[in-house]
């Protein structure tokens, strides 16, 4: 007998029907507001979803972002707010302030007892609004993996927060270890549990059961550095038995090779079964994305990032064996390429993928917020 | 600061027009003045289009809306505040206070559903 279609099961899901919310109640504690930083990329946004769609059911939560593509919020059943971070005629400092007061506005209007903010810098207004409001418990999500010597006015920012929640990495180690850190697992907004089987996304991509397909995922940020490096591997790809997928379209001046598709899914982690390989770059989300949803991938660092160690991640993820690291060159990219289309070493990646307990961070910071709320 | 209110009277391409090309006169001489719309519970392309055909291509324009949509391809000359409708209503007093000491407001335009038409609220 047939069970009720998984909701899941379609591009861009209800981001509600990701919730695994904490047993536990919430109970009389306040309610959370959460802020993420501004970016052209998801991940801010995407790390505190996370972690909202696994507090407890009970929980009153909101969000306020800075980002640019804060619309995705729209998809959940939570408040949502959003402030530009583009200063067209604004001095820094009187961004700041009205950034101070839209932010203590929030906290007023929701009754915030927690402040759960995403970022890599927390800006000035962010901890003036704090100061006016000496009762809220200030957390902050700290994506690890800092390039050395990066972030000194950042990181010294961090003594304002009560708490700080470094979102884990492969080896399980705290990569940023100023202030009061409390290590979590990586943190996925899917589980392995949440992702469809690889006949369902396939049908959901229009994918043929027996097609070899590649996943060519460069983050936002990466794009015009990757550019004509995927050009030259997506001319190389065409001459293999593998066709392309691609969400969005990187190379924006080229007209797409004939095995290139294109598709759009927000998030995309519940299809990634889908596809027989990836190629890359190593932001943090998408990389561990990728690596619980156990697909061989080739990871090409994003350099250009300004505090995100892409390389070091690389390292960790070529030194346990569960991808490949493809170098920065064209050249490179290929030659490891043709050694994750060869189905061995995809055998030989994915046994490794499998075999880490994959522990998703964002359970436990629920948790850790439920403990610290007032 | 002067208060504007448009109604529904008149089709909205019409009504905001006139008074948005009233502030516009003043555009030239302030340095940096904004022009506030607040457009919650008003907003859709319609309203936007209105507003932004009907302002110098220079005019600062914040945008306070509860739409889904931020509209993130607007002139570079726009931003966007979108308030989350759950959490209460704006008011132009709660624009005031974000303003308060960092930006400069010229004028706060209020795309209302319960006025009569256009009016000069001024402040």
């Amino acid at each position: 007998m047939q069970g009720p279609p998984n909701p899941l099961a379609r591009v861009d899901p209800v981001l509600d029907d990701l919730r695994q919310p904490l047993a536990a109640p919430w109970g009389d504690r306040r309610p959370v507001l959460m802020m993420s930083s501004n970016g052209f990329g998801m991940g801010h946004i995407m790390r505190l979803l996370s972690v909202a769609l696994r507090l407890p059911r009970d929980a009153s939560v909101s969000l306020f972002s800075l980002s640019a593509a804060a619309d995705v919020l729209a998809r959940t059943s939570m408040p949502w707010s959003h402030m530009t971070s583009y200063r067209p005629a604004f001095r820094a400092w009187q961004w700041e302030r009205q950034l101070a007061r839209r932010l203590a506005d929030l906290l007023d209007r929701t009754g915030a007892g927690t402040l759960l903010f995403d970022g890599v810098m927390p800006y000035q207004g962010l901890l003036d609004a704090l100061d006016q409001h000496a009762h809220v418990r200030a957390v902050w999500l700290r994506r690890g993996l800092w390039k050395p010597d990066i972030g000194s006015l950042s990181l010294s920012r961090g003594a304002r927060f009560d708490h700080v929640i470094e979102p884990g990495e492969l080896h399980g180690e705290v990569t940023v270890p100023q202030g009061a850190v409390e290590p979590v697992g990586p943190v996925t907004l899917v589980d392995r549990s949440q992702m469809l089987d690889r006949a369902t996304a396939r049908r959901v991509l229009g994918i043929a059961p027996d097609e070899r397909v590649l996943l060519v995922l460069w983050g936002a940020s990466a794009m015009r550095q990757a550019g004509s490096i995927t050009r030259q591997v997506l001319e190389w790809v065409a001459t293999t038995e593998y066709s392309v997928m691609l969400p969005g379209n990187p190379i924006r001046d080229v007209a797409m090779p004939a095995n290139v598709r294109t598709f759009r899914s927000l998030p995309m982690a519940h299809l990634l079964p889908a596809f027989d390989a990836a190629l890359s770059s190593n932001g943090y989300n998408s990389s561990y994305e990728l690596l619980v949803g156990e697909v061989p991938t080739v990871f090409v660092p994003n350099l250009a990032t300004i505090t995100d160690d892409q390389r070091a991640r690389a390292e960790v993820f070529e030194a346990a064996g569960v991808a490949l690291h493809g170098g920065q060159t064209a050249a490179s990219v290929i030659a490891a390429l043709a050694r994750v289309l060869d189905p061995g070493v995809q055998d030989r990646l994915r046994t490794a993928m499998d075999a880490v307990a994959w522990d998703n961070g964002a359970m436990r910071a629920a948790a850790l917020l439920r403990e610290w709320a007032p | 600061m002067r208060w504007l209110r448009v109604g529904p009277g008149s089709p909205l391409r019409r009504a905001v027009g006139p008074v948005v090309r009233r502030t516009a006169g003043a555009w030239e001489w302030a340095t940096t003045p904004w022009l506030v719309v607040l457009a919650v519970g008003r907003d859709g392309p319609g309203a936007r289009r209105a507003v932004r055909e009907s302002l110098p291509g220079s005019a600062r324009v914040m945008w306070v809306t509860d739409a889904d949509e931020l509209g993130r391809d607007w002139p570079e000359t726009w931003v966007v505040h979108r308030v989350a409708p759950e959490l209460g209503p704006v008011t132009p007093d709660d624009v005031r206070a974000w303003e308060s000491g960092s930006m400069r407001i010229r004028r706060v335009v209020v795309l209302a559903k319960d006025a009569a038409g256009p009016r000069d609220g001024a402040a």
